[in-house]
């Protein structure tokens, strides 16, 4: 049985977080970020390092120049060195100033961007790294007079002329942070709006998915309560779900339809079974009489009821057999098999019981006839229309015959000369129980034929009865009894 | 005395067998579910169990499936309502020897459980059966009673190699079906005593006494 959710708990609010589609969109939601998040972590960490080398690399030759001017021209020199102009030299602010904090000189960058605070923080940060060691990371904010607030970024290094005369050369690379600043706003911004656009639209799929899946549910439910009428409702958009939802409409017919039959077989099997029951009764009580009246009648009064009893249960069998053929269908366990052989082994098995009556036994079997089917149920059926044929002939013949008809049909007949059926009772004597008036005497319940045409129709066969040879004696016409199987292949 | 395991959760039913069965000469334990059944099968010694399919709980088919894996390979035979034929094939797939439906007769039950007892005792692989002044080769396919050699056709040889197999039994018409001509339907009609009164008038012409009878209600008997 399937478990279902109950569908009263299953509003769209409460259990969205838990329904397929939602938690779809929330997983891809999250490998996206994830993902993204990952390829700018990547490149920001291998560019800035890029960016830490290339200004180490320039500040370092700007800070080997102008020690190389002060080794060989003194003092005034770098001053002057420092505070020169030009074009290449816009991204570096350039500062030489004493221990006390004294700027001496300064270039036009470090004039106009460069504060007082700012240039404390210089000298802070280059007392703690130490002049000449390594270069080192500015990052500042300032709000401007006007209120506009501005960041600036500076990768410099501290160079230690003399005792209490320092140098300091920094590169601005608020360029590259200001790069990265605009991409991670970038990312940000874009990731916010996936996600809130995958949201709605993980919301809006739901919604779809949850109402397909809803009817689907409903069905499930009623069908569960006993409704096997229900059916889904279909959207004719011929997605998975309308797929689905036939497929579950099919199962659901076929399902409704063996329910029917079973219940058709319950309820003929009860009424067929009341019959030969209430014979049985009948014969018992009156048994009962016997036995008062000659109490040493008892062992073989018993014996008679043992038998009559015994009958009944192959009745039973036999119609057991016959409702369960009926209502799966199809035989069960059907293999390619030699029909030839089976042909052969009925032939043998039947040959010598027309021989004891007298009749003439003739068999025409095609070798090599490949039938495919359930072998047990269809022996049965041969056997049936053999008996049959050698209970209801009295003299002439039967002949057996295997073979393909013109259809490539797979033909098993059985022809006798007796008395035959009317064509107007043909149709009636594959019914259960039913005898024909002049059978009433000889042994039987009425049930062969019923089981033939299960089993052929189990088959996707037939059972066809037509007249037989034509008169013989005082019999005939005769009867052609006849079992035909589709081709096979 | 042959010991005799009843497993059958109709309790009525098991012991109308039970008594059925000591009637026959057969001693027997009867319990009423699978892990009894099992736990009976482990601790005793017996000769042939019957074995109920449907049961609540352990059901018949695990029960033997369980059995057949702890190696006890005592013979078993499936008593179901389930008649149909793939259930009896299951059944029989399942580790069973044989496999009786119900509602079963008497005789019937008997007759499968002496054939399973005997299927056990025969080790050897035989190349002659003798029953009597009955002989039969297995390898020249020749049959003799006495001096004189009966002419039998291959289906007469195999229901004869089966009656003196079963010396003594009584075999039911249905087993013969069954075990001759692999057919598993209910012959309805005398088809079986025609071929058997062939084999007769073979076997007993010209003897004054006769090896195969009919025992009435149950089926045949060959006696020496």
């Amino acid at each position: 049985m399937f478990a279902l959710p109950n569908l009263t708990r299953f509003s769209l609010k409460a259990t969205m977080f838990r329904q397929t589609p939602f938690r779809l969109t929330l997983m891809f939601i999250t490998v996206y970020s994830f993902v993204a998040v990952l390829i700018f972590a990547y490149i920001y960490i291998a560019s800035s390092a890029e960016t830490k080398a290339v200004s180490d690399a320039q500040v370092k030759s700007r800070i080997d120049y102008l020690a190389e001017v002060y080794r060989e021209q003194g003092e005034a020199a770098v001053l002057e060195t420092l505070s020169e102009e030009d074009i290449t030299e816009w991204f570096f602010v350039k500062i030489a100033y004493r221990g006390d904090g004294d700027i001496l000189a300064e270039n036009r960058r470090a004039t106009t961007e460069v504060s007082p605070q700012v240039f404390d923080h210089i000298r802070e940060k280059a007392r703690i790294v130490g002049a000449n060691e390594r270069p080192f990371q500015i990052n500042y904010r300032l709000t401007d007079p006007s209120g506009k607030r501005k960041s600036y970024a500076y990768r410099g290094q501290v160079l230690t002329l003399k005792p209490g005369l320092y140098l300091y050369v920094g590169m601005d690379t608020s360029w590259s942070e200001k790069g990265f600043d605009m991409g991670f706003k970038a990312l940000w911004g874009g990731g916010v709006l996936v996600i809130v656009l995958g949201l709605f639209a993980g919301m809006i799929i739901n919604n779809e998915v949850s109402r397909s899946v809803q009817g689907l549910m409903q069905v499930f439910d009623l069908v569960k309560e006993g409704d096997l009428k229900a059916r889904a409702k279909l959207r004719n958009s011929g997605d998975e779900f309308d797929a689905l939802a036939e497929r579950v409409n099919e199962t659901l017919d076929r399902m409704e339809k063996t329910m029917g039959n079973l219940k058709y077989a319950g309820d003929a099997i009860a009424h067929d079974l009341r019959t030969p029951l209430s014979r049985l009764r009948s014969k018992l009580e009156v048994s009962l009489y016997d036995v008062e009246k000659d109490p040493s009648q008892a062992p073989e009064v018993i014996e008679r009821a043992l038998a009559e009893t015994d009958q009944l249960l192959r009745t039973f069998q036999t119609v057991f057999s016959i409702s369960r053929l009926q209502a799966a269908g199809q035989a069960p366990d059907q293999k390619l098999f030699d029909a030839s052989a089976l042909a052969e082994d009925m032939r043998e098995l039947f040959e010598i019981l027309a021989e004891d009556k007298g009749l003439e036994f003739t068999a025409e079997i095609e070798p090599g006839v490949k039938a495919y089917g359930n072998r047990d149920f269809l022996a049965q059926a041969m056997a049936n229309l053999l008996d049959n044929a050698i209970k209801y002939t009295q003299t002439g013949g039967i002949t057996l015959r295997l073979r393909h008809n013109s259809r490539r049909e797979i033909e098993f007949s059985v022809t006798d000369t007796g008395q035959g059926v009317p064509e107007a009772d043909r149709a009636r004597i594959t019914q259960r129980f039913v005898r024909l008036e002049n059978s009433r005497s000889l042994p039987g319940v009425g049930l062969g034929l019923s089981m033939v045409e299960a089993v052929a129709v189990a088959h996707k066969g037939r059972l066809s009865i037509d007249e037989g040879p034509g008169v013989y004696g005082d019999q005939g016409p005769g009867l052609r009894t006849a079992l035909v199987l589709p081709p096979v292949g | 005395m042959t010991k005799v395991l009843i497993v059958e959760d109709d309790v009525e039913a098991a012991l109308t067998m039970q008594k059925g069965l000591s009637e026959q000469g057969f001693d027997s334990v009867v319990t009423h579910d699978g892990e009894a059944g099992l736990k009976a099968l482990r601790d005793g010694e017996f000769d042939v169990v019957v074995l109920d399919r449907m049961m609540p709980g352990l059901d018949g088919v695990s029960m033997l499936e369980i059995a057949r894996s702890e190696g006890i390979d005592v013979p078993v035979l499936f008593l179901s309502a389930l008649g149909e034929l793939e259930d009896r094939v299951y059944g029989l797939k399942a580790g069973a020897d044989d496999y009786l439906v119900k509602p079963y007769a008497l005789v019937e039950l008997v007759a499968r459980l002496e054939a399973l007892l005997r299927r056990k005792d025969t080790g050897a692989v035989e190349t002659t059966l003798r029953v009597g002044d009955l002989e039969m080769n297995l390898i020249t396919r020749v049959v003799k009673r006495g001096t004189s050699e009966i002419d039998l056709q291959p289906r007469e040889f195999q229901l004869l190699e089966f009656l003196m197999r079963h010396v003594g039994q009584s075999v039911t018409r249905t087993m013969l079906l069954e075990k001759v001509w692999a057919y598993h339907f209910d012959p309805q009609t005398n088809v079986i005593d025609v071929h058997i009164s062939r084999l007769r008038a073979k076997l007993d012409k010209g003897f004054d006494r006769p090896m195969l009878h009919t025992v009435r209600g149950e089926g045949y008997q060959l006696k020496p």
